[in-house]
């Protein structure tokens, strides 16, 4: 089975509200997931495997695997597309699969919303690069 | 008095070892004539009295420990000048700030703020007494680097004092949405001082507190219909390429 895991450290991502949103700092794009697409982001973070989220989507809507499959695998290639995810080959989670409730609301496919308006600044501020020990670029005042 | 060009508002929280040596830097400026507003923010140290003894060029207001972005909205409420900068305690202007911001900023210019870089310091003591460390001027999202219309207050409104960090953030996300138009200056206007008070404070943002501001600017673009209207583009003056060799900086100590 295939894994995916969140493209740290370049994609930051979080879930508010229940909708997922998640910055890509190497391209400047900005991402929001609602509904089956944060549900399957979730998934994702949790290692779950293609066909174990695609399962597990499929169940909560009482939906047919193959189509869950059809909505869901094309949003998996997006997501690997603007590298918020990429393929993993580490372990899975060892996490106990928590069974997700079953949907009070009709399957509808995963949707990824971009958008490139921020690019401007997230591509010029490198700020997420600064942690307690570094400096951008150091230069020794009379060196 | 006339009605000064630049109302500087310095919101200082227990800033006595700072706080002389940042309203120097705003006196030291070659152009434009500056009226300076120390908000203290419930300091317990000497702030207070360090501001009045170089009264009476400094208008001091005193509030009991609310945050930055209460101290600043306190002090842009009273700023008689059409242009307003906000600078922290410690942290310093370069010589020539206004002389480089404040023409994009005269009464013909389209422009509603002006932005540049920061660069970051930090003073030690070596051999020969003191030595200062810099960083390569870059590009950061906080206030300290702008120069504002007053205007902006009046449509953007106030920082949201219900922020404990990353106010500076919110604040340009909603001046954007509002639709004000910046202008960039590829040049230090704003030079931050790193010092053991400031170990964690990192200006500007981290990735994670970036995620949730721009989470709120989402909800508020968003209609009824669930479409996010676009941020329109706001920058001007960004040299071509200048993305790529920014991206690329790393962050390295050779101190």
């Amino acid at each position: 089975m295939t894994y995916y895991r969140k493209n740290e450290p370049a994609v930051a991502s979080e879930t508010i509200d229940g909708e997922v949103v998640a910055i890509n700092l190497e391209t400047g794009n900005y991402f929001s997931l609602q509904r089956t697409a944060a549900e399957v982001w979730k998934l994702i973070e949790d290692r779950r495997g293609a066909d174990e989220l695609i399962a597990a989507i499929a169940l909560r809507y009482g939906e047919a695997e193959p189509a869950a499959r059809a909505a869901i695998a094309p949003f998996i290639d997006e997501l690997l597309r603007e590298q918020l995810i990429v393929a993993s080959d580490g372990a899975p989670s060892t996490a106990t699969a928590e069974s997700m409730p079953p949907a009070e609301t009709p399957f509808t496919a995963p949707e990824l919303k971009k958008y490139v308006d921020m690019q401007d600044l997230l591509l010029l501020d490198p700020i997420h690069e600064v942690d307690e020990t570094g400096w951008p670029n150091m230069k020794q005042a009379g060196a | 008095m006339t009605v000064p060009q630049i109302s500087v508002v310095i919101p200082a929280h227990n800033g006595a070892a700072f706080i002389a040596d940042a309203i120097a830097s705003v006196r030291a400026q070659d152009v434009g004539s500056t009226e300076i507003i120390v908000v203290d923010d419930g300091s317990t140290d000497a702030t207070a009295e360090i501001v009045q003894r170089i009264a009476p060029v400094v208008r001091l207001l005193r509030q009991s420990n609310s945050g930055a972005p209460a101290a600043r909205n306190a002090g842009i409420a009273v700023a008689q000048a059409d242009i307003v900068a906000l600078l922290d305690c410690d942290d310093l202007w370069p010589a020539d700030k206004l002389s480089l911001q404040l023409p994009w900023l005269a009464p013909w210019s389209v422009f509603d703020l002006v932005l540049g870089n920061t660069q970051m310091f930090r003073t030690r003591a070596d051999a020969a007494g003191e030595a200062v460390d810099e960083t390569q001027p870059f590009f950061v999202t906080q206030l300290g680097c702008a120069l504002f219309r007053r205007s902006v207050f009046d449509r953007v409104g106030r920082f949201d004092e219900t922020l404990r960090y990353g106010e500076d953030v919110d604040f340009l996300l909603r001046a954007r949405e509002a639709g004000l138009r910046a202008k960039f200056v590829d040049a230090v206007t704003i030079r931050y001082r790193r010092h053991d008070g400031s170990l964690t404070r990192v200006p500007g943002h981290s990735s994670l507190r970036l995620v949730a501001h721009l989470k709120r600017s989402i909800d508020r673009r968003r209609s009824a219909s669930g479409e996010v209207a676009p941020l329109a583009a706001w920058f001007a003056g960004l040299p071509r390429g200048r993305e790529s060799s920014v991206k690329n900086t790393k962050m390295e100590n050779k101190g």
